[in-house]
């Protein structure tokens, strides 16, 4: 699985049907030890409401059908979860809520 | 299979529903390589921890280690590694 | 299937349930001219050795079939299919 930050969504009106109903977002791959994203957007199925900015992870390839909503459809990469914090040995590299 | 050695851990509240309750580690791809790859992977055998040398499955037979339905993975630590020895080393 | 080299040897004593009493070797995958390519872990079932050539089988269908894994989960990626002699 990878570590990827939403940078926007995609609007399809002609697409395959079996893919309808579907929210797609545009996902850039973050590497947690540069600190830096990959610079190759890729398009996701979203099953769990990310929005824009949020770090996310995604799966890819065939395990990415094996939620109910992808199941036996046409998608190659899915958004499974919403990243709260990343910690790396001791340190913490990214956190959602700004400690004060 | 691979051997990778666990260097992190994110936390996640929001997450597919099947994957609730496992816990989710970063783990370095070789073990002996610093600074190479890492990949987030989920811990099937419920043993991991920060610093181990485990060893994980790749592609679907990751979701079959959770011996659950449908489970949204891609790679999986299955197992930890007690001993390895490899030649010249 | 492919070639390699086995380079080394696993031993792990928490693992996933489908692994008890498995052995699993370390094989360096080698290219057409025997130069070394990448590493992988898999589960024997021919009896290798460190430093035997083997034929390794990428594919989780072979090891359900190996192991006798039906109608069970089977966690195996590919396996050692046979030592090579020439």
């Amino acid at each position: 699985m990878i570590l990827a930050y939403v940078k926007g969504n995609v609007v399809s009106t002609n697409k395959t049907p079996k893919l309808k109903g579907y929210k797609l977002l545009v996902v850039e791959e973050w590497n947690p030890l540069t600190g830096k994203c990959s610079g190759q957007p890729k398009v996701a199925v979203d099953v769990v409401n990310a929005g824009e900015g949020e770090l996310v992870f995604c799966v890819s390839g065939s395990s990415s059908r094996q939620t109910e909503e992808t199941d036996k459809k046409p998608v190659d990469m899915a958004v499974i979860g919403i990243v709260d914090e990343v910690d790396m040995e001791g340190k913490v590299l990214f956190t959602k809520y700004k400690k004060e | 299979m691979m051997i990778g050695k666990v260097v992190g851990k994110v936390v996640s509240t929001v997450k597919y529903p099947s994957l609730v309750g496992t816990k989710l580690f970063l783990v370095q791809i070789p073990w002996d390589s610093p600074g190479s790859r890492v990949e987030l992977a989920v811990d099937s055998v419920r043993a991991a921890s920060e610093g181990d040398m485990v060893y994980l499955i790749d592609s679907s037979e990751a979701a079959a280690s959770m011996r659950k339905g449908l489970v949204p993975t891609d790679l999986a630590i299955v197992g930890l590694v007690e001993h390895c020895y490899r030649e010249g080393r | 299937m492919r070639i390699g080299r086995v380079v080394g040897n696993m031993v792990s004593v928490i693992h996933d349930p489908c692994h008890d009493g498995h052995k699993f070797l370390l094989v360096r995958f080698l290219d057409r001219e025997g130069s070394p390519l990448e590493e992988g872990v898999f589960a024997d079932s021919a009896n290798a050795g460190i430093g035997d050539l083997v034929l390794v089988s990428e594919d989780g269908g072979a090891a359900e079939l190996v192991f006798e894994l039906e109608n069970k989960v089977c966690v195996f990626d590919g396996l050692i299919v046979g030592v090579v002699d020439e």
